[in-house]
């Protein structure tokens, strides 16, 4: 069995429309991995920059896989969430993004969307907040079903990760 | 590391986790004459020299033991020349003349706890009849140590003010070596409740802002003033300045790092200190590790246990890893692929998705069960990005293909990789649907992380009205077969002498679409390629190269370990099988 390392941290996001936001990720990966070590999702604080429109989180993330194929490569699924003046909080885009499989520092941008209702509720969104939420989030990202979706793009995510591969090369496998 | 003939005031860090009360530091100080019992710097060179001489003779030095009459004169030399040998303890307060004098006077209601033991220290020490030396202890917690004044003060400036993170820093007192913040162990990351503290003491405040943990001072100091015997002068006793210097500082922090400033200097040159009085004496002393050294045995038996500890916990995390891992066989490569279609710039229209569809040409092989093709969501442009329209889109594939060369093809021969087809097209609210752009990529020969930006472009038509036709009611000219985007298919099909030619297909360029591609390769020649370069292992990647030369080593392995399987099987079978020759 194989090992991979990822290390490295969520930065911090940009491009939303309001900033006081935080994200709640999640790694999600095939049968043939297993975490050994590290937590595999998480939710960032709040943070509400003063003057420039990013909000920065770096939050850690350090996980140790363990391997049997190369199939169900770990992803990210990640969810940005607002949080107003008034404590509610809104759920503002989903993201996903694949962990990358060379070793190496990646910096990442993992754009997100959210899901588009009908004018009335786009409306309604744009005053009082609130979006549709996706049924099931997590099977969304199997690609299968995504034709049915109409969405709207909003920011991007800011990933910076390290990978370090173990015992891959004994077994015939590149990078 | 300092040389033998250096003596550089410096600073030593050690590390220990040990309990610190174990800790003893042996002080020698003497005043500097010409039979001084400490041996001067000659006296060593030349003792070492006599030693390194007699050694080449082949003579072993004589060590002969010292007689009484020698201890006696030694013992006088020492009132003489004022030798004094103290052993130290951590936190082993030491009295001063002043301090004897002073402590020692009595006990009132006020005096605190400190004082009430160091009277009753000193009274012990009066009734040995024991006199406070040269040698004597400032520790924590004493209240007229000015040498804490060093603490603050780093360059000879008379003007010099201690900044606040000095002052912060220097006042951080805490003998709780536990806190939470400091001792992290693997489980515990953060508290799970109460992470805000919302009304911190004064100390919290202090101790959270500057970073440095809890430490412990103790200075081992030499009272350098001027001896008046008692007993001799009879006059009225004019108060001595006080003279006193610092032979050493020891600081423990609660990680177990040890500071000795200076370092020990057993086998060094001794370090001077002059009392700067009229008749200036110079003093020289030693500092050495008096501590009781850990018995072999222990220590042997301390190193076992943690060597065990460690294999334990490798041993550990190894059984969870496993050994297996699922390999293709022999003769084939096997290429993963994990991309997304990231997002899309500057198309002509909003409300986009994306269309993609792999194809593999001769020789790839995937599992039916495998999804060659999908449709994105259909994605609005983001008001984030002010001078682009762009739309995002995140979407994750994944394919799993399999290169098996047949036998026939050339030895050496690059194969052909599969293409990914990207059709780009819109869809508004009035239902009008129109092609926004054609692009393809080829999957990279080479395994690794891309980023990449694709440009599009859409066919149209000849005349003008397309181009209305497309604006007002939707509807546009597209491709047939998709494949037309890189090489069509009819063309390849065809085998005919003439080049290809698009000539007279109209298009227009559209947007960029951002793909990221992740290319894994594995096989059993690269094991064997990696295998191969044991020693001087570069880290260059192989690719096809290493697949392409090892392929025949790899097939005919496989083809003698089935022949062998089939012998061993006939062989078997022979030997169960009833043989009637035998009974005849």
């Amino acid at each position: 069995m194989s090992e991979v390392h990822v290390i490295g941290q969520i930065l911090g996001a940009s491009g939303f429309p309001e900033s006081s936001v935080f994200c709640k990720w999640k790694v999600q990966m095939g049968s043939a991995w297993r975490v050994l070590q590290g937590d595999h999702e998480g939710q960032t604080q709040i943070d509400e920059p003063s003057d420039e429109p990013i909000a920065n989180w770096c939050h850690p993330i350090d996980l140790h896989f363990a391997t049997k194929g190369l199939q169900g490569w770990p992803k990210f699924h990640l969810q940005v969430w607002h949080q107003d003046v008034y404590g509610r909080n809104e759920l503002y885009s989903y993201g996903f993004c694949h962990v990358p499989t060379s070793p190496g520092l990646h910096e990442i941008d993992c754009v997100t969307w959210r899901p588009k209702g009908s004018l009335i509720e786009e409306l309604k969104t744009q005053f009082i907040g609130g979006s549709a939420q996706l049924k099931n989030p997590d099977l969304v990202s199997s690609s299968a079903e995504l034709y049915k979706l109409r969405t709207v793009s909003m920011g991007k995510v800011h990933l910076r990760l390290h990978v370090i591969v173990r015992n891959f090369d004994k077994y015939g496998v590149e990078f | 590391m300092s040389g033998f003939y250096e003596n550089h005031v410096n600073c030593a860090v050690y590390c220990s986790t040990d309990t610190i009360s174990n800790f003893k530091i042996r002080v020698k100080l003497e005043r500097l004459t010409s039979n001084a019992l400490l041996p001067s710097l000659q006296r060593l060179k030349i003792e070492e020299d006599l030693s390194r001489l007699l050694e080449i003779d082949d003579k072993n030095p004589n060590k002969t033991k010292a007689s009484k009459t020698d201890l006696a004169q030694a013992l006088d030399e020492s009132k003489r020349s004022d030798y004094e040998e103290v052993i130290v303890g951590w936190q082993q307060k030491l009295f001063n003349r002043l301090e004897f004098d002073q402590y020692g006077k009595g006990v009132g209601a006020e005096s605190s706890a400190l004082e009430r033991k160091y009277y009753d220290d000193i009274q012990k020490m009066k009734m040995n009849r024991k006199q406070p030396g040269r040698v004597f202890t400032y520790i924590e917690g004493d209240t007229n140590c000015f040498v804490k004044d060093l603490d603050y003060f780093m360059t000879d400036s008379p003007n010099e003010e201690p900044s606040q993170l000095a002052l912060g820093i220097n006042n951080i007192r805490k003998r709780r070596g536990g806190q939470s913040r400091l001792r992290i162990s693997e489980d515990d990351y953060l508290p799970k409740a109460n992470i805000i503290n919302r009304k911190p003491t004064p100390d919290d405040i202090r101790t959270n802002h500057l970073a440095t943990l809890p430490h412990q001072t103790m200075y081992i100091m030499a009272d350098l003033s001027d001896r008046v015997d008692h007993a001799t002068a009879g006059l009225v006793l004019l108060p001595q300045p006080t003279n006193e210097r610092v032979l050493c500082m020891v600081r423990v922090y609660s990680n177990g790092t040890i500071v000795i400033e200076p370092d020990f200097n057993s086998g060094k040159m001794a370090y001077l200190v002059e009392t700067g009085n009229l008749n200036n004496e110079v003093y020289h002393y030693y500092l050495e590790h008096g501590s009781m050294a850990i018995h072999k045995d222990d220590l042997v038996k301390e190193k076992k246990l943690l060597n065990e500890v460690r294999l334990r916990k490798q041993t550990h995390l190894a059984q969870l890893v496993g050994n297996y891992f699922e390999k293709p066989l022999p003769g084939a490569l096997r290429l993963n692929l994990y991309g997304e279609i990231v997002s899309g710039k500057n198309f002509e229209y909003d409300e986009l998705y994306v269309y993609y569809c792999l194809d593999l040409p001769e020789s790839w092989r995937a599992e039916a069960s495998m999804v060659f093709s999908g449709y994105t969501h259909t994605a609005t442009a983001t008001e984030s990005s002010r001078h682009d329209d762009v739309v995002y889109y995140s979407h994750p594939f994944e394919f799993e293909l399999w290169y098996v060369p047949s036998k026939d093809s050339a030895d050496r021969e690059l194969p052909p990789m599969p293409k990914i087809y990207f059709q780009v097209a819109s869809q508004d609210g009035w239902g009008r649907h129109r092609a926004e752009g054609y692009t393809y990529i080829d999957i990279p020969s080479f395994p690794g992380f891309y980023d990449e930006e694709l440009s599009c472009w859409r066919p149209r038509g000849d005349t003008i009205f397309n181009e209305l036709r497309r604006f007002f009611i939707g509807g546009s000219n597209e491709l047939e077969d998709i494949s037309y985007v890189a090489i069509p298919r009819q063309f390849q099909n065809e085998k005919n002498k003439n080049p290809m030619s698009r000539f007279g297909f109209r298009t227009e360029s559209t947007g960029t679409l951002n793909v990221r591609l992740n290319v894994i390769f594995q096989s059993e020649e690269i094991a064997m390629e990696y295998g191969k370069k044991e020693r001087g292992r570069s880290k260059s990647r192989f690719g096809f190269d290493a697949f392409m030369s090892n392929i025949n080593a790899t097939l005919d392995a496989y083809e003698q370990a089935r022949r062998r399987a089939l012998e061993v099987r006939e062989s078997t079978l022979q030997i169960f099988s009833p043989q009637e020759s035998a009974y005849e």
